[in-house]
């Protein structure tokens, strides 16, 4: 016979555990109930034009084809989609490298001592708040690119097609790649770091016994051994550069409706838009700024979950910790 | 008078069987042995008769058991583990102090005051033979005591629920010869007021201190009877070969 | 010399100044705030209200604590009931899927989760910009993590121990409550903590659920509120020279608030 108190527990822990199935539930729902006069009213215009424009909302809104829509209003989300690859991928494309061979190098010739302090430090980024990134990116980092940096790198790299052209204030594409690598780096580092650890010792031994130099080790064994938690690692850090919000809509120059021409301009993401449109929305008797927007947010989200479900999917199969902002994964 | 009786008791596996047919008498206020090899399945015995294994996945039982006339499913879990405690091969008190460890049965099953709870706390220690070391102490942490003097805080702990019975699963296997003594000792005295049964693979303490010895074999009572009997003439091979090649 | 030799002494050279450069950069962020911070705060600014141009930063502050404190209520008794729920009595499929749906969450952007806070709390439910609105919604956000962090926590209790107590007739509960959590307590504490920081650094969620406020806010709903992140982006934003410094002495706090705060847990942690 089960005891009733313990019958009344079990129901509520079960309810409470409930909870964030529902909220994931609710949070789709509202995103896609909310979405769907957007997705009728735009189309597939919605991603293939980069025009976006709230409309006059103080004027009496028009009819097009039975819909009621701000005068002149525009949705496009094609710079933003833009910005939010470019500027995550450029981010990846640096953090790669430098995660890699940090955490090798930490691991293979650092002593045990300082290796814990390196590891601690560089997870201890992670916890810097968004806004700082953004604050620190507005006052050093973007006087340093157009003072140095990027006329340099027009002077030197200018052949390529993409990194010549005019330089502008020094906030746009690269200052928030910039930003954004600085914020995966510690991801990225700490999921690679957890599994060399967890990478055999005996194997990494025996290659050291056969005669090869920590390099090579490094290279051929563990490198190989650990490919697929690598590339778990970049999803992870994907995911975190395509979400990222402040830090990006400090540095990115926020521009609409101009398609960046080079790496110095001026850009915009999925999440900055959102955050720095919405109020404006709510301006919209129609209510078309806020369905728009939250088809902007709904299409965010499935990008974002899409690389950080993979990453979290194959990190957790190596049975690996790592952290993300503080947080053991 | 017997206080346990297993009757056509098995055990179960999905591949294998782990007690197969225990047909088994405890007696009242006996050392009643259960020797045999590591693997035999001594500790499903005990475990089956406190119901631990009920909550231990993958395992299946058939038969009965009953205690004191009565089928051991018929009680509530709760109240056969107050009646029938278990002392662990490894000490295991809990990460609290001296006090709480024994006051944590008491607690769950009774409606106490505070003084009630302090005189029953006091009896069980001095019943455990570990009083005298420790009343200074009482509100320090138990992970502070020698590995003795834990187990003997396992027993005060068992001691505080006022059982009838106590099973003790190997409890000086993790204990250096002093501290096993002591343990041996307290065993002896504590069966004038209760029913021991005692788990070991060790010939030598089964000896020393049982009554009665059941030998077990591959989760097979082979052999039950008085202590003397067993040990000087067992009436079976596998049993006398077990006892000599311990004895040496 | 070997040719190996050398490919193996440049990696080493060029790992030794990689680590060195990213520490350099993390102490060149976390550095230039806290320097900034100190030359422009005063002890006016940590008494008086403002408006992120003039006065002070106390309606941040009391306003960050005030939206973390309710994003801690919600999530911690969830996180912590739910995870009792998955260790002692969840079966594999349906702690999987918890797994799942928890996982979403914690990779859903920021900014997204603010705009469901908006949608469904400020909207729906009628909070309004308000602590109830904003704290909630970081709450969704630390929920998963406390639920992860406990269930380690409780996932840990020994075996051994557990049987112990169960030897001595504990029921469901009296193993829960008297055995478990007090041994998960160091795992739930610590979980909480980086909770706390977490919240304390987030923007995001809730520009469109907390909203802003001259002054403290005097209610649950309906009332917006202040926070410290805010003061940082909307002050660095602003031309005058004294919002700067309202946004450099809140960058400060946070710094101090968030590092300190991790510290604290480290030290628990062992």
């Amino acid at each position: 016979m089960p005891h009733k108190l313990d019958k009344i527990f079990y129901f509520l822990t079960f309810l409470i555990s409930i909870i964030p199935i529902f909220l994931v539930l609710m949070l789709f729902s509202f995103l896609l109930y909310y979405s769907i006069p957007s997705i009728k009213y735009n189309g597939l215009k919605f991603f293939t034009s980069y025009y976006w424009y709230p409309g006059q909302v103080y004027l009496p809104p028009v009819n097009i084809n039975g819909i009621l829509v701000p005068y002149g209003s525009s949705f496009g989300i094609l710079l933003f989609l833009y910005g939010t690859l470019i500027t995550s991928l450029i981010a990846l494309i640096i953090a790669f490298p430098i995660s890699i061979v940090v955490s090798l190098a930490v691991n293979l010739y650092v002593n045990e001592k300082f290796k814990k302090l390196i590891i601690s430090l560089i997870e201890l980024f992670a916890a810097i708040p968004s806004v700082l990134y953004g604050l620190w990116g507005i006052v050093y980092l973007e006087p340093l690119l157009s003072n140095f940096i990027e006329p340099a790198m027009n002077k030197y790299l200018g052949f390529i097609p993409f990194f010549s052209g005019n330089i502008y204030s020094g906030a746009g594409i690269l200052a928030s790649s910039i930003i954004l690598c600085l914020m995966i780096l510690p991801i990225m580092t700490s999921v690679i770091n957890g599994s060399i650890l967890n990478f055999s010792t005996s194997i990494k031994e025996g290659a050291i016994a056969l005669g090869a130099t920590r390099y090579e080790m490094a290279r051929l064994i563990i490198l190989r051994g650990i490919k697929i938690q690598i590339f778990g690692a970049a999803m992870l850090g994907l995911g975190r550069a395509l979400g990222e919000t402040m830090a990006v809509l400090m540095v990115s120059g926020s521009v609409f409706n101009i398609m960046p021409s080079n790496i110095y301009s001026p850009i915009n993401t999925m999440a900055e838009a959102l955050a720095s449109l919405l109020d404006s929305a709510f301006m919209d008797s129609t209510g078309m700024n806020l369905y728009a927007l939250s088809e902007l947010g709904l299409t965010l989200m499935l990008i974002t979950l899409a690389a950080s479900l993979i990453g979290r999917f194959i990190v957790g199969l190596g049975i690996i910790r790592g952290f993300t902002r503080g947080e053991e994964i | 008078m017997s206080i346990i009786r297993f009757r056509n008791y098995s055990v179960y596996t999905k591949d294998r069987k782990i007690l197969d047919n225990i047909n088994l008498e405890i007696y009242e206020n006996n050392v009643n042995t259960v020797l045999g090899p590591s693997g035999s399945g001594k500790s499903t015995l005990v475990r089956s008769i406190n119901r631990l294994i009920e909550i231990t996945p993958g395992l299946k039982y058939d038969g009965e058991i009953y205690f004191k006339d009565k089928s051991i499913f018929e009680y509530q879990p709760e109240e056969i583990r107050r009646q029938i405690g278990l002392v662990f091969q490894q000490p295991n008190p809990f990460n609290f102090s001296i006090f709480e460890n024994v006051a944590f049965g008491p607690r769950i099953h009774w409606k106490l005051k505070e003084n009630e709870l302090e005189e029953i706390v006091k009896n069980s220690l001095i019943e455990a033979a570990l009083y005298e070391e420790v009343k200074d102490n009482l509100k320090k942490s138990a992970l502070s005591l020698s590995g003795g003097q834990q187990q003997r805080l396992c027993i005060a702990r068992a001691l505080a629920l006022k059982p009838l019975v106590i099973m003790m699963d190997e409890p000086t296997s993790s204990l250096d010869p002093i501290a096993r003594n002591k343990i041996e000792d307290l065993i002896i005295k504590l069966k004038e007021k209760y029913t021991i049964i005692l788990i070991t693979h060790d010939v030598r303490q089964a000896a020393r201190i049982s009554d009665f010895i059941a030998f077990i074999y591959n989760g097979r009572i082979i052999e039950h009877s008085k202590a003397e009997e067993i040990l000087e003439k067992p009436k079976n091979e596998i049993t006398e070969k077990f006892l000599t090649d311990r004895l040496g | 010399m070997n040719i190996r030799v050398i490919k193996d002494f440049s990696f080493k050279l060029l790992g030794y100044f990689l680590i060195l450069f990213i520490i350099a950069i993390l102490v060149a962020i976390t550095g230039s705030i806290i320097i900034n911070g100190l030359h422009s705060i005063t002890l006016k600014m940590l008494i008086e209200n403002g408006d992120t141009t003039s006065g002070g930063i106390f309606n941040a502050i009391v306003g960050t604590w005030m939206l973390v404190g309710v994003g801690i209520l919600f999530s911690v008794p969830i996180g912590i009931f739910s995870a009792i729920f998955i260790v002692e009595y969840g079966w594999k499929r349906y702690n999987s899927i918890v797994r799942v749906f928890t996982d979403v969450l914690t990779s859903t952007p920021s900014i997204v989760l603010g705009l469901f806070g908006y949608l469904f709390l400020v909207i729906q439910l009628g909070f309004g910009y308000s602590l109830l609105a904003g704290g909630i919604t970081l709450g969704i956000m630390m929920l998963p993590y406390i639920l992860r962090v406990t269930e380690i926590s409780l996932t840990e209790v020994p075996t051994n121990i557990k049987e112990a107590a169960i030897s001595l007739g504990a029921k469901k509960m009296d193993l829960i409550f008297r055995i478990m959590l007090p041994y998960a307590k160091n795992g739930i504490i610590t979980s909480t903590i980086l909770a706390i920081s977490i919240g304390a650094g987030e923007t995001a969620q809730l520009l469109y659920t907390a909203g802003w406020n001259n002054g403290i806010p005097n209610s649950l709903i309906k009332s917006q509120v202040a926070y410290l992140t805010y003061v940082v982006w909307a002050g660095i934003n602003q031309p005058s020279n004294y919002s700067h410094q309202l946004a450099f002495a809140s960058g400060l706090i946070l710094i101090i608030t968030v590092f300190s705060l991790i510290f604290i847990s480290k030290y628990i942690k062992r």
